[in-house]
């Protein structure tokens, strides 16, 4: 009988790496997003919605000593630049009004939605325990995931939507003394066929907070590392696209599975989720078969691929509930 | 052809030690099978002042919890390759009393293992360092290692030797306001940037335990087997795995050593060795080389002195390999037919 079933990562990719960077000032989109653009790493930036554009520091200080300690909050402009580059704009959690926090959170989401002109699905805390505390009104509040501070890796499996996020940190503190590990979980995210979410504050020259920030030098040398570890073998996209893809596997059920010996049907039982990217589709087919394809509800019929292991055929389709899907060998019948 | 002294013995590309503050008698059950598994000499990192007692640092995580190694337990493991270095007299300040936490403390360790004690590890946070630093070269220490979680180049400063953390750390953070957020140990932690730079990992644990007591410093039996189980598969045969006295060793006699041509002939090639001053307590004397060939030779031999060298470490059409024990003024032939 041949096995049918949906590759864990996008592509029959064996792991996934994300990363992403809180609270939005500007210094580090200057120096982060080429090098996004140069080793082909699309990133995610979250927000504080009312902060854009701002600047903070001490203002009432000299012009001079300003230079040194203002920041300043990305503007609408630099995020739909990126969302341009292929990024994700997030928000930066911030619960106003604790009485009423999902109107709060449907507020700020709405005000960063409505300066950038795309919606905004993520919502970031920079601690380790308030995403998991507030998931449910997050969910209430338009936010499909949930960011938290939780160096850990996420599973293929995990149905959670709460992404933990590895910190890139230029120094830890004391007692440990930990330091910047360009390599840092990603053999072990291939071992074990995982998501790595990475997650700076600021990419700066002088970080100023070391268990946060990176040097652009640090950063360069991790996505060295990605491509590295990753080869061929990693899938690197903004954490919402993995997230919604892992979702949409894991909602993804097939019924009805026909098999003889020219063609292979099944239909697909899909709950709760739009279709919202394709999925990979692994099968392993009759091997007498030449040429197989796929032939979709809509009439449209996609060629399948070997995968790169040789292992099995794939091919990418969106998921749509109730559609039908029938294989065959276009060698023996026109598609 | 062009011969020259490997950076790390065996013509390895990176070198791994590990060691073990305080040592802890928890050590034998839970740390020595695994260490034996795979052939990893390990690093005692002791307290003079505490040798076989139960642990009395009111501060520490383990006071009145583990006991001490002695010094017959730890002579028993010297045995077995591993090595000892000193962690003071009390664990304490050392600028309270520096003669005693440095000097006396290497003179108390040495009596209790019959051998000279070459490297300090300094207790607490590495704060204490600076104003202790003008005892430790008098007083015949080769090097002193810090915990700052670095990779240590190949040609490092030996009184300012890093070490890197193997700990167990989940759950909610222990220091919040410091490190805000639960850290996972990744069991590859440093093991590829040493791979590329070809450096020295040195890590460092404490208890090794199926129930540690400081998480964010002990490691369990499964954390240290997944560590071995890493450097070997990243090291590939090109790890260099030994405890820390020898890489020290191997640094300071590759720094001393000069190979210089003397013969040139249809069927051999002889180099002379120079060793400049290498220090009183440099316990191993070996040296590994490399001779890069322009062109492959059949039945390539090594010869000492005019002794044969009975193996090589490595050998391929271009390059081999070998490891001797060095002396100044050795003559190294290589013969080929």
């Amino acid at each position: 009988m041949p096995n049918i079933r949906i590759a864990p990562w996008k592509e029959n990719k064996r792991f996934a790496y994300s990363i992403t960077y809180d609270e939005g000032l500007v210094e580090t989109l200057g120096f982060a997003w080429r090098l996004h653009r140069q080793y082909g790493i699309p990133g995610q930036i979250n927000v504080y919605p009312e902060m854009l554009g701002k600047l903070t520091g001490d203002l009432s200080a000299g012009f001079l000593q300003s230079l040194w300690n203002l920041q300043k909050f990305a503007e609408p402009e630099h995020l739909q630049f990126l969302l341009r580059e292929g990024w994700r704009v997030g928000c930066q959690s911030k619960l106003d009004n604790p009485n009423a926090p999902a109107e709060s959170l449907i507020q700020q989401r709405l005000e960063l939605e409505n300066a950038i002109g795309h919606p905004v699905r993520c919502l970031a805390f920079n601690d380790a325990t308030s995403a998991t505390k507030w998931r449910d009104v997050a969910e209430q509040a338009g936010f499909a995931w949930q960011f938290t501070l939780h160096d850990a890796l996420n599973d293929a499996d995990d149905s959670s939507t709460v992404i933990k996020r590895a910190p890139l940190y230029h120094l830890g503190p004391t007692p440990n003394h930990l330091a910047n590990d360009p390599y840092r979980l990603l053999a072990l995210v291939r071992d074990r066929g995982a998501w790595v979410v990475d997650v700076v504050r600021l990419v700066d020259r002088y970080p100023q907070d070391p268990t946060r920030d990176c040097t652009p030098a640090e950063l360069e040398k991790r996505f060295q590392a990605v491509r590295k570890i990753g080869a061929e073998n990693i899938w690197v996209a903004p954490p919402e696209i993995i997230a919604d893809y892992r979702a949409l596997r894991l909602r993804t059920r097939f019924a009805d599975i026909a098999i003889t010996r020219e063609q292979v049907a099944f239909t697909l039982a899909v709950s709760g989720a739009r279709a919202l990217q394709p999925l990979t589709w692994l099968c392993d087919l009759d091997p007498v078969w030449r040429a197989p394809h796929a032939l979709m509800s809509d009439g449209n019929a996609i060629p399948l691929q070997r995968t790169a292991d040789n292992a099995a055929w794939m091919f990418d389709c969106p998921p749509a509930d109730q559609a039908r899907i029938t294989m065959f060998d276009g060698a023996e019948r026109k598609p | 052809m062009n011969a020259q002294i490997c950076t790390w013995k065996y013509g390895c590309k990176f070198a791994y030690s590990i060691t073990y503050d305080e040592a802890f008698e928890d050590l034998l059950a839970h740390a020595l099978p695994i260490h034996r598994r795979y052939n990893i000499p390990g690093h005692l990192v002791a307290v003079a002042g505490q040798l076989g007692q139960v642990r009395h640092v009111p501060s520490s995580s383990y006071s009145g919890k583990c006991r001490h190694l002695s010094g017959a337990q730890m002579r028993e493991l010297i045995v077995e390759g591993w090595s000892v270095g000193d962690h003071s007299m009390t664990h304490g300040d050392l600028n309270v009393n520096p003669i005693a936490e440095v000097l006396e403390s290497k003179r108390v360790l040495e009596n209790a293992l019959g051998q000279a004690v070459n490297v300090f590890h300094l207790p607490g946070a590495d704060f204490s360092f600076a104003p202790a630093a003008r005892y430790f070269e008098s007083a015949g220490f080769l090097a002193v290692f810090f915990a700052d979680d670095r990779v240590n180049s190949n040609d490092p400063d030996l009184f300012g030797l890093s070490r890197t953390l193997v700990y167990v750390r989940a759950g909610q953070p222990e220091f919040p306001l410091y490190d805000p957020f639960p850290r996972v140990y990744d069991p590859y932690h440093r093991l590829h940037e040493a791979l590329d730079c070809g450096g020295w990992i040195v890590d460092l644990t404490h208890l090794v335990s199926p129930e540690p007591i400081a998480l964010w410093k002990d490691a369990t039996p499964e954390i240290l087997d997944a560590r071995f189980n890493c450097v070997r598969r990243v090291g590939g045969g090109w790890e260099w795995a030994t405890e820390p006295e020898q890489v020290i060793d191997y640094i300071l006699m590759r720094r001393a050593a000069t190979l210089t041509p003397i013969e040139w002939g249809d069927k051999h090639s002889a180099w002379q060795l120079k060793l400049a001053d290498v220090p009183t307590p440099v316990k191993s004397r070996e040296l590994s080389a490399t001779l890069e060939l322009s062109a492959p030779i059949s039945n390539p031999s090594i010869w000492i002195d005019r002794q044969p060298v009975a193996k090589f470490d490595r050998q391929d059409d271009r390059n081999v390999t070998w490891t001797w024990l060095a002396r100044d003024g050795q003559r190294i032939e290589l013969r080929w037919q």
